[in-house]
């Protein structure tokens, strides 16, 4: 399908970002007006603008509009995290909820609550999320210096992700909470419902300080395609490879993990879609998974408003649906 | 006649174990050399060592040199060659291309290779649109060869370029090494099948045990005695 449209030349460059971009802009307008209030969408953007405050404007600027915003930043973050990761540990199936880098950092943005630090400032959340993930970071890496099989390495998640998930559930049934159970949810199967501004300035920068990082990775995870001594030989610095790696991944998913919980799978599934169309190349296809990502969190978080569910599907519940069958199509696809 | 590769008590320690014993060697400019030995004697490590790729004590005239600089004097052709992103091999050149053009003396270079060159020395010009997952092993190890061609370095680096080929893909590789090196090229390779590559290379190096045991042309090291004492006797000195 995409040699038929590369063909007939509709498949430029210029067109296909400049319609990635007008997706974008389409769906985060779709974002803005879908909800369970219908509001009167023009005169709240008109009354925002002047400074009006009626329950439209509150609706579309305290609750929507952040909103968005997250939905972007969690979809391009962790795109692109899952993008690097599976260019760094060259492996098709790596993800930061995969390898256990996501329920680690969510694992410490709730011992931080269940300890009463985030009373002292809210900042710390994200830094002990983003601690953890590197911890969990760190573990993979190390583990996977000396190269092992592909399965291993999403055994190794395995273990990492079933020891920082029961030890979520501990601290949060240890803890005197009496909404214990609806706080495992939330944590495990990640949200941007009630997310603010403050979350957007808290996640968003650190997103953006680990994207650098891992864009920076790009050209080098292209000749690390032919593994990391071939690499090296060629030129490529193996030890700060590993450094931007591991800040970029855990400022990423730190960052994003202690505002919404974990969003699984988004930056499994991303990549793959993104492959084919930039001729299955480890610096292109991290460029332009970012934005898809993106565009696909935001078409998910849509998907669940409009849903006819009593209560609201968890965005991770969605993630989780849509790429768990991919994952193990995935599986059934490698031959170790 | 100057020499491409001088080695002082190279050395390799892994997790306590000795892996590669001190060794002092020196392989002349254009020579196509062959290291040979049993499985776990040491030849990849040896190889890597040199080249400056693994954790090493002493070292070679290349070790010892900055990573830029190494860039541009060796190359490497690994045994691994399970390649996970289904890239062209055109695109596969390009990316170590891209990369050595960052490096500061690549410029002075007189004689450039480019991709459809190296793919020619190596007999695979009619690949360069192909996918890398749907070549042949033998094809693969041509590919892998050419890349190393566009490093434009003047030392190649093989970690057993023959095996798992066929009779046929093995002489193919070796004609292309013995091409390579009456060019110009110093080519080290460790390898298994010493009978037939006993009229492609120049020398061979035998190891034993993380230490080379002994040098010398293919024939020399091909008489009984000589071969006994490198594969069959234990604790022998050639």
């Amino acid at each position: 399908m995409h040699k038929f449209l590369r063909q007939k030349k509709l498949l430029s460059k210029k067109f296909v970002a400049y319609s990635i971009v007008s997706l974008l802009a389409l769906f985060s307008f779709l974002s803005l007006r879908i909800g369970y209030v219908n509001i009167d969408f023009f005169s709240a953007i008109m009354n925002g603008i002047s400074g009006q405050k009626t329950t439209d404007t509150i609706i579309l600027f305290e609750l929507r509009l952040p909103r968005t915003l997250m939905c972007l930043i969690v979809g391009a973050g962790l795109g692109l995290a899952g993008a690097a990761l599976q260019g760094y540990l060259r492996n098709p199936l790596a993800e930061p909820s995969i390898v256990g880098i996501s329920s680690s950092a969510a694992l410490g943005a709730v011992l931080c609550i269940g300890l009463g630090i985030n009373t002292i400032s809210f900042f710390y959340t994200p830094i002990f999320a983003l601690s953890f993930a590197m911890v969990a970071c760190l573990i993979l890496i190390k583990l996977t210096q000396n190269t092992v099989s592909r399965h291993s390495v999403i055994l190794i998640g395995v273990g990492i992700s079933a020891l920082s998930g029961s030890l979520t559930t501990l601290i949060l049934s240890l803890s005197d909470n009496p909404f214990a159970i609806n706080e495992i949810v939330f944590w495990m199967l990640g949200s941007v419902t009630d997310v603010s501004y403050f979350h957007v300035l808290l996640a968003g920068p650190m997103v953006l300080v680990g994207s650098v990082f891992l864009l920076r990775c790009a050209s080098d995870l292209n000749l690390l395609s032919l593994g990391e001594e071939t690499a090296s030989s060629t030129g490529v610095n193996i030890g700060r490879l590993r450094l931007n790696i591991l800040f970029g991944t855990a400022l990423i998913v730190g960052g994003t993990t202690s505002v919404t919980g974990i969003v699984g799978f988004v930056g499994l599934v991303t990549p793959h879609m993104v492959r084919p169309f930039v001729n299955y190349e480890p610096k292109k296809t991290l460029i332009w998974t970012p934005p898809i990502a993106a565009l696909l969190i935001l078409v998910s978080d849509i998907a669940i408003r409009i849903l006819p569910t009593t209560g609201e599907i968890k965005l991770g519940v969605l993630t989780a649906l849509l790429g768990t069958p991919f994952f193990l199509y995935l599986i059934g696809q490698q031959r170790d | 006649m100057s020499h491409a590769i001088i080695t002082s008590d190279i050395s390799v320690q892994i997790q306590g174990k000795t892996i590669l014993h001190p060794t002092s060697i020196s392989i002349k400019k254009g020579e196509n050399v062959g290291i040979i030995g049993r499985n776990g004697a040491g030849k990849s490590t040896f190889m890597k060592a040199m080249l400056g790729l693994i954790a090493h004590s002493g070292g070679s005239n290349l070790s010892s040199k900055t990573l830029s600089d190494r860039v541009r004097l060796a190359s490497w052709v690994p045994q691994d060659r399970e390649l996970v992103w289904d890239i062209k091999v055109e695109t596969l050149l390009q990316f170590t291309i891209e990369k050595v053009k960052e490096t500061e003396n690549f410029k002075a270079i007189k004689k450039f290779i480019d991709t459809k060159d190296a793919l020619s020395i190596t007999g695979t010009l009619k690949l360069a649109n192909a996918r890398i997952k749907s070549l042949s092993g033998g094809e693969l190890t041509s590919v892998l060869i050419a890349r190393a061609l566009v490093q434009q370095t003047s030392i190649i680096f093989l970690d057993e370029p023959l095996a798992s080929l066929d009779p046929i893909q093995k002489r193919t590789i070796l004609e292309v090494l013995q091409e390579m090196s009456q060019s110009g090229k110093t080519i080290i390779s460790s390898l298994h099948d010493i009978e037939l590559g006993k009229e492609y290379f120049s020398k061979y190096i035998a190891m034993r045990e993380g230490s080379v045991i002994c040098e010398g042309t293919p024939l020399q090291i091909l008489k009984k005695k000589q071969f006994d004492k490198i594969f069959v006797e234990k604790n022998s000195v050639c």
